[in-house]
């Protein structure tokens, strides 16, 4: 039992970030009616440039450190979102007019480039990087459970974005004109409704949430690499379709299905961890089988 | 029309017909061919290159040059089987051009390897509209079938080929059926599932070599002919990798072959409709499920042709041979070429496969390079170097 809680925690962690992760999938899907493969590089790239900002940071040599580490989440989460709203510009604009795959395709060859773009010119970018944020190390024990400091930071700064998002999303205008154009393109252009402000504003939204999952990784596992994009960007992208492509609070749900499934395979299948992620995705395809609206999606009805 | 009551005259103005057709097939393939050798045997830049760009040029000034454009239109067009037959005439010489360059000739084993697979992927997502991203699995599955069968259990080479194409046919069948209810997005989702299911397993299987591969995979043979020896032809000695340029050679003239009449077959005008709009094309009464398996699973077959060759041509394998990366490769090769064109697929496979090997910095940045050119032909060239044509045919010809 003990055992069980432990994975349970473990796989809230990854299933945080992958939820993270899924919840900007669902958000541009459910905007735009595409995926934007390459979020999840875009989302690594935040804790690249975190640490990017932060050795620049410490160079100078001028700022306490707290203040050096506030400044970098802050410069690092605002950089990332500014990075996606340019990919907007660079690689969904140009075919909004098209059939999605087109977008899949391009987004797609978009994180070849931002994984590939990151291995050539970051300072040593194809080894294994040490992240340079931490949270402090203690934890407290209750009968064999393990909690740590960084368990509950991070469920607390989880918890924060999904506050901040659903009230940006429910109370404000903005908001207002996103669900808009969510439910109708055609109705929100012609209620006056600027859609490349929204598409830009959603971008810049889900990116940010992307930002923080991709720090909040590199601080949890202490290590960043060029290439967990792709794998982070193939799960995210199943954690959105499991919750159901489009729906924010689904996309959360199939994040932490998938992360307790991926913690349960490492601890109960013997020699089952490099076989993860086959689980994962295993489930995925029969969730796509049995249900393929997913959780919380709305069934499609196809009319001609 | 004078000419009517003028046999002689007539039976000669044919004749003068026929020979330009010739004439303009001739040249303009050994042109292509020159240019093709010239851009391969080049180091890094040199006078060739600038050679390459004479022709570019010429092209571009004579394609406002109507009379030329129909003439060479006209001839490949009317004489369709002689400009087929000539190529293959110049491709059959290209082995004693580069005998002393065998990696030259490696490089286009890779290519006619490559236009292979890329067939069996225009087949999905050109003519039917599957985005399948597990096309690398489909090819690995044929290697490492033919690799294992080979070693572990005596095959031949030549059943082994046979074994693995029926095994990637059953693969391809599995993913088919298993992805029937998925369309767009989900099927794309389904297959980058299976391509890392199938890396993961072939990763830390046992019996598929774990990450070290598969090593020491035997040499094809005929009778007692083993294709590690050099080729000996009218005196001439090739190097070994001439036998396998040949059996890659004829295999890629076999699969175009069976492309082309895929594609101008019934099945091809099924994929397409299956393409334009599922809901029209069940409403017409095709059968959409079955025309989706018979592209799962021809695909698959064309991949697991050309495993095998690949496996016993490099005579090592390993899961990094068959990565997501290869899969998004041989997309940008379909798409670079124009979807559902045999052409095109052509011109995108022997460009992306010379490419990078020439410029150095291409090797390095690989992925990069592929990335800027999807985007890049996504933008400005959506229908690919060669649009795809409006099918033709030939109602009055019997």
């Amino acid at each position: 039992m003990v055992l069980v809680i432990n994975q349970v925690i473990t796989g809230l962690m990854l299933g945080i970030m992958y939820a993270l992760i899924a919840s900007g999938f669902s958000l541009l899907f459910g905007v735009l009616n595409v995926v934007q493969f390459a979020h999840a590089d875009v989302c690594f790239l935040g804790a690249f440039v975190s640490m990017a900002v932060m050795t620049f940071l410490s160079k100078i040599e001028f700022f306490p450190t707290w203040l050096v580490i506030f400044l970098t989440v802050v410069s690092a989460v605002l950089i990332t979102g500014l990075i996606g709203s340019i990919v907007e510009k660079i690689c969904v604009k140009p075919f909004r007019k098209s059939p999605g795959l087109i977008i899949l395709l391009s987004t797609v060859a978009l994180g070849f480039i931002i994984r590939e773009g990151i291995k050539i010119f970051y300072p040593s970018g194809a080894s294994p990087k040490l992240f340079p944020l931490s949270f402090p190390q203690w934890a407290f024990s209750m009968g064999g459970v393990t909690v740590r400091f960084s368990n509950i930071m991070i469920i607390i700064i989880a918890g924060i974005i999904y506050f901040l998002l659903s009230i940006f999303i429910n109370k404000t205008k903005i908001g207002l004109q996103i669900r808009a154009t969510s439910q109708n393109v055609e109705a929100a252009q012609v209620l006056g409704i600027d859609l490349d402000k929204i598409f830009m504003i959603t971008f810049f939204l889900a990116s940010t949430i992307g930002a923080v999952a991709g720090i909040l990784n590199g601080i949890y596992y202490n290590i960043v690499k060029f290439d967990m994009g792709l794998m982070g960007g193939i799960i995210g992208f199943s954690a959105a379709v499991m919750g159901g492509l489009g729906n924010v609070y689904g996309a959360i749900i199939g994040g932490l299905i998938l992360g307790i499934v991926e913690s349960f395979t490492m601890a109960f299948v013997p020699g089952g961890s490099p076989y993860k992620e086959i689980f994962a995705f295993i489930v995925v395809v029969l969730f796509l089988l049995f249900k393929p609206s997913g959780i919380l999606g709305k069934k499609v009805i196809e009319k001609v | 029309m004078s000419n009517l009551n003028n046999g002689s005259n007539d039976y000669s103005q044919t004749l003068y017909k026929k020979i330009s057709y010739f004439l303009t097939i001739i040249v303009t393939e050994v042109i292509i061919f020159y240019m093709f050798i010239n851009f391969l045997s080049s180091k890094g830049i040199d006078y060739r290159l600038f050679l390459l760009i004479l022709p570019i040029i010429a092209f571009f000034i004579l394609r406002g040059n109507q009379k030329i454009t129909n003439l060479v239109k006209e001839s490949y067009s009317r004489c369709n089987s002689f400009s087929v037959i000539f190529m293959i005439l110049l491709l059959v010489f290209i082995p004693f051009l580069f005998k002393d360059n065998s990696y030259l000739l490696h490089i286009c084993i890779m290519s006619g390897l490559y236009l292979i697979i890329a067939l069996g992927l225009n087949i999905q997502l050109g003519s039917t509209g599957m985005v399948n991203f597990a096309f690398a699995a489909f090819f690995g599955v044929g290697a490492y079938a033919s690799a294992l069968l080979t070693i572990n259990f005596n095959f031949s080479f030549w059943l082994g080929i046979l074994a693995a194409i029926i095994i990637s046919a059953v693969f391809g069948l599995l993913i088919g059926s298993l992805t029937l209810k998925s369309t767009g997005f989900y099927y794309a989702l389904v297959t980058m599932a299976f391509q890392i299911i199938f890396h993961l397993l072939v990763n830390n299987l046992r019996f598929t070599g774990g990450s070290g591969g598969i090593s020491n995979i035997p040499f094809p043979t005929i009778g007692k002919y083993s294709f590690s020896s050099s080729l000996n032809i009218l005196g001439i000695n090739l190097p070994f990798q001439a036998n396998y340029y040949y059996l890659v050679l004829a295999v890629v003239l076999f699969s175009l072959y069976l492309a082309k009449r895929l594609y101008n077959s019934r099945t091809g005008l099924i994929w397409n409709a299956i393409r334009e709009d599922e809901i029209a094309a069940k409403c017409q009464g095709i059968n959409i499920n079955k025309g989706k398996l018979e592209a799962s699973a021809i695909g698959a077959i064309f991949g697991g042709m050309a495993g095998p060759i690949y496996a016993h041509y490099i005579s090592f394998i390993s899961p990094e041979s068959f990565t997501f990366h290869f899969s998004v490769v041989l997309i940008c090769i379909v798409i670079l070429g124009g979807l559902d064109n045999i052409l095109g697929v052509i011109i995108g496979a022997v460009l992306l496969t010379v490419i990078p090997e020439k410029i150095r910095f291409f090797a390095e940045a690989r992925m990069l390079f592929y990335g800027i050119i999807i985007i890049l032909v996504l933008i400005f060239k959506p229908q690919g170097l060669i649009p795809e044509r409006i099918r033709k045919y030939n109602f009055f010809k019997f």
